[in-house]
């Protein structure tokens, strides 16, 4: 307290305002001290047009500083599924495709959780964290190792990451097979600053899946006369770049952020997106944001929305997700910051898919659906 | 590697060098305007968290925004 008393308020202005950034990679709007005491809440509703799937979704976590070097981290998360779901095209009025959906007879429980800590040495942070997932078809246990070093007195933060999941997947008319799924991630990211209000931010990931990924409730339609199950290469290499403009404008007092990013694989599927936002402080402890994000994909190789014979290989599907297609989208939200301990944050975005909007491949317009999301998180921070 | 991974680093490291290059030193009390909430560049974890799990069930495409997570998100 004395050392404080003794500087100027100047420096102590400017003091405050570096020690706000324990790395330019870390949220600016931590307030009460570096290493608080952290407890988020929210609810989130998820929706889709025709009657299709409604998502429900608890989630809560807490952040617990053991000194000023050391986190323990706990989340849980329950997501609540019902409505229906598509499983295959068959050809309509003309022989366009047409989806075929479950009705609305889809119903799961969701339960995950991970634990994790976090160390932080001079300008070094490694954090471990170890997750599970279990639904009545899926289960998931997860570990991922992630560092961070700033250099260059702190205008550049270097961040890597390895995670490790071993999932498992059966059917309900086999509840009790689960078939593995392995996936291996690995990230690495840079974030440099330009100048006094501009930085920017590359990231590379890549990801390498094996085992049974193909889908167990999906079928494809076969004109010549029956249905097969999806089936997709036990292997999947893909490969993402992204890049995050983050500017002040001072004309406004907002500020913008722009990531575009590009992913490829080798299924075929090349995907690519650009969202921008803006993001403005008001009077009164407000923050609102706006913005849009494009996405658009290549259908994988193996993707047909319909076939008229049985194919010559081993690998078939209609999913969708695997279809080429684009979408449109926007975002928005609001948060309120009641005291320096409490806020409320709003979030909502919707997105509306067109095939027409694909990069490449095969689509069809009978995909063509809009999905909506709101969530609601209270926080604390003490 | 596969001839377009290498490409897409090969990018990214361009890319990297060239805003290296347009670099001024910041020092760290020129930080004020980088620390304020409207620069941060992660939004709240919850909202990120529910966000890319909808995208990644919805989409085909990977975005690369770091590792972890896990569970089906299937229908």
């Amino acid at each position: 307290m004395g050392a404080i008393r003794r500087i100027s308020p100047r420096l102590a202005a400017f003091t405050a305002a570096a020690m706000a950034l324990p790395g330019v990679h870390a949220r600016a709007a931590e307030a009460p001290g570096e290493n608080p005491w952290a407890f988020d809440a929210t609810h989130m509703e998820y929706s889709e047009s025709g009657n299709r799937m409604n998502v429900r979704v608890n989630q809560a976590s807490a952040v617990i500083p053991i000194g000023d070097s050391f986190q323990l981290k706990a989340n849980g998360i329950q997501d609540l599924v019902s409505g229906a779901s598509p499983i295959f095209n068959a050809p309509g009025p003309g022989g366009k495709p047409q989806q075929v959906l479950t009705g609305a007879s889809v119903r799961d429980n969701r339960k995950a959780g991970d634990i994790g800590a976090s160390a932080t040495f001079g300008d070094n942070q490694f954090t471990l964290r170890q997750g599970w997932s279990n639904e009545n078809d899926y289960k998931s246990t997860w570990t991922s190792l992630e560092a961070r070093h700033d250099l260059n007195r702190k205008n550049t933060t270097l961040a890597a990451g390895f995670s490790f999941s071993d999932d498992g997947v059966s059917n309900h008319d086999t509840p009790d097979d689960f078939r593995t799924r392995i996936r291996r991630d690995f990230y690495a990211g840079v974030t440099q600053v330009i100048d006094e209000r501009s930085l920017v931010q590359l990231s590379l990931e890549y990801s390498y899946s094996n085992g049974f990924l193909s889908d167990p409730y999906k079928l494809v339609f076969v004109q010549s006369g029956g249905l097969l199950p999806d089936a997709r290469p036990s292997q999947r290499r893909q490969t993402a770049a992204s890049v995050k403009y983050v500017t002040f404008i001072p004309a406004i007092d907002s500020a913008l952020h722009a990531t575009g990013s590009l992913s490829t694989d080798n299924w075929g599927v090349r995907s690519g997106s650009l969202e921008l936002q803006w993001k403005k402080k008001l009077p009164g402890e407000w923050l609102v944001s706006a913005g849009a994000r494009y996405y658009t994909q290549s259908s994988a190789d193996f993707y047909a929305p319909l076939l008229e014979n049985p194919p010559t290989g081993d690998t078939q599907t209609s999913d969708y997700r695997l279809a080429g297609f684009g979408s449109i989208g926007w975002l928005a939200g609001v948060t309120k910051e009641l005291n320096p301990n409490f806020s409320v944050q709003f979030a909502a975005e919707r997105s509306y898919r067109r095939a027409g909007l694909r990069s490449g491949g095969t689509g069809i317009d009978a995909d063509n659906y809009i999905w909506g999301l709101y969530l609601v998180t209270l926080q604390a921070r003490f | 590697m596969a001839p377009r991974t290498r490409r897409t680093l090969a990018w990214m490291s361009g890319l990297w060098l060239a805003a290296i290059a347009g670099c001024a030193t910041v020092e760290p009390w020129e930080h004020g305007t980088l620390a304020k909430p409207v620069m941060a560049t992660e939004d709240p974890p919850h909202e990120t968290a529910q966000k890319l799990r909808t995208y990644g069930a919805k989409e085909g495409g990977i975005a690369a925004t770091g590792v972890g997570g896990g569970g089906c998100g299937c229908n």
